[in-house]
């Protein structure tokens, strides 16, 4: 599988971001340097800067002070999640209006699974969030690179098949291996990397079932919840032990999807100032 | 309850919960009436939701209930798995539960 991803040419929509990517890796290997030579990285382009604040500022992320220096995020938020959000910032500039519905799968994915590892008593519940945002990253590199097989794709998952049958059938893997094998490209912790591979087969999570539930069960909450309809493809069946692994009963998800709706305007909101 | 963008927020309305500004500063509790001086103040600080009793607002992309029910339906088309239809019987709880609130 690995051999057939690294064929694609999927890297040149990307050069900015990669190039970014590796000087923070850089800096980051060098033990001397602190989080502010990080800060300075960023902040030499003020427009990043500005756009990276704004989903720093991310209303789900629930901080009590607003975040105004690219430094305040590294601290409150860590190196690699303020990594990933540079990767989705690079990915909305690369998206329009049209792409709304797709960033509001991500945002809602985001804002469930950050809601169930609050639930859970997960510390790091921002980190959900923020795992939310970039776990189809697979499939929008896939939009990116092939918009005529995409687009192929869209039209016989309205006939009702399995994207990741048809993924498999066109490029011999699905968005959650692609996007796994990106973010494993790209240095992130193996913490952030399986969920992503498992959100939609919980048997290829093996150190990190938990966190892989969690992503997996959000980004099921919100297709059956009608949030974000144009990436909708039919889930025919799911993992049987989902609720018993996450000790959730049915008025716990009821109260989730009384939340979403609730938020619903807020992702709105917000992806109407970030999506041009 | 409803949670409203300040812009359609006006007097009368009732708060379902505290509103804070972006410091966690708590500027009204809940079940309070808002006035004009509230909202001005809100602007004033950078509030930019407010969490109304009721649903005092139909917001453009909100659905009907039948509207909710028949994409429901949709999108659980030929869905046999019994956890998928547990679900689904949660979403049309809930869809029926928000459209009887007053």
């Amino acid at each position: 599988m690995e051999k057939k991803i690294k064929k694609l040419k999927f890297s040149e929509k990307l050069p900015v971001i990669l190039e970014l990517l590796q000087k923070i890796e850089f800096l980051i290997e060098d033990e001397k340097t602190g989080i502010s030579e990080i800060a300075k990285l960023i902040e030499k382009d003020p427009s990043l800067t500005t756009k990276f604040l704004k989903l720093a500022n991310s209303p789900f992320y629930g901080f009590p002070k607003r975040i105004t220096s690219v430094k305040t995020a590294l601290n409150f938020l860590g190196v690699n999640i303020v990594k990933i959000l540079l990767i989705v910032n690079n990915f909305l500039e690369l998206s329009s209006k049209d792409d709304f519905l797709i960033w509001e799968h991500l945002v809602g994915v985001g804002m469930v699974s950050q809601l169930l590892a609050k639930k859970l008593n997960f510390e790091d519940s921002s980190t959900f969030y923020t795992l939310g945002l970039v776990h189809d990253i697979g499939l929008i590199v896939e939009k990116l690179s092939f918009p005529e097989e995409f687009e192929k794709i869209r039209e016989k998952i309205k006939e009702g098949k399995s994207l990741i049958k048809i993924e498999e059938e066109f490029f011999k893997f699905n968005h959650s291996e692609l996007g796994a094998y990106l973010m494993e490209s790209w240095n992130f912790p193996a913490k952030l990397v399986e969920p992503i591979l498992a959100h939609h087969d919980l048997k290829k999570a093996k150190r990190y079932l938990k966190e892989s539930a969690i992503l997996y069960l959000a980004d099921l909450l919100v297709w059956a919840k009608g949030i974000g309809e144009d990436l909708l493809f039919k889930r025919d069946k799911v993992d049987s032990e989902i609720f018993s692994l996450l000790s959730l009963n049915f008025s716990e998800i009821k109260e989730i999807f009384r939340k979403m709706d609730l938020f619903t305007v807020e992702i709105r909101t917000f992806l109407n100032s970030v999506l041009y | 309850m409803q949670r409203l963008p300040l812009s359609y927020i006006k007097p009368g309305m009732k708060t379902f919960e505290e509103v804070v500004d972006a410091n966690g500063r708590v500027l009204c509790g809940k079940g309070i009436e808002l006035t004009e001086e509230h909202i001005k103040r809100f602007y004033e600080l950078g509030v930019n939701f407010v969490t109304v009793e009721g649903h005092p607002v139909n917001l453009p992309w909100e659905k009907t209930l039948e509207e909710e029910l028949q994409a429901l339906n949709k999108r659980f088309e030929g869905i046999k798995d019994p956890t998928l239809l547990e679900i689904k019987k949660i979403l049309e709880e809930f869809f029926k539960e928000k459209y009887q609130e007053p």
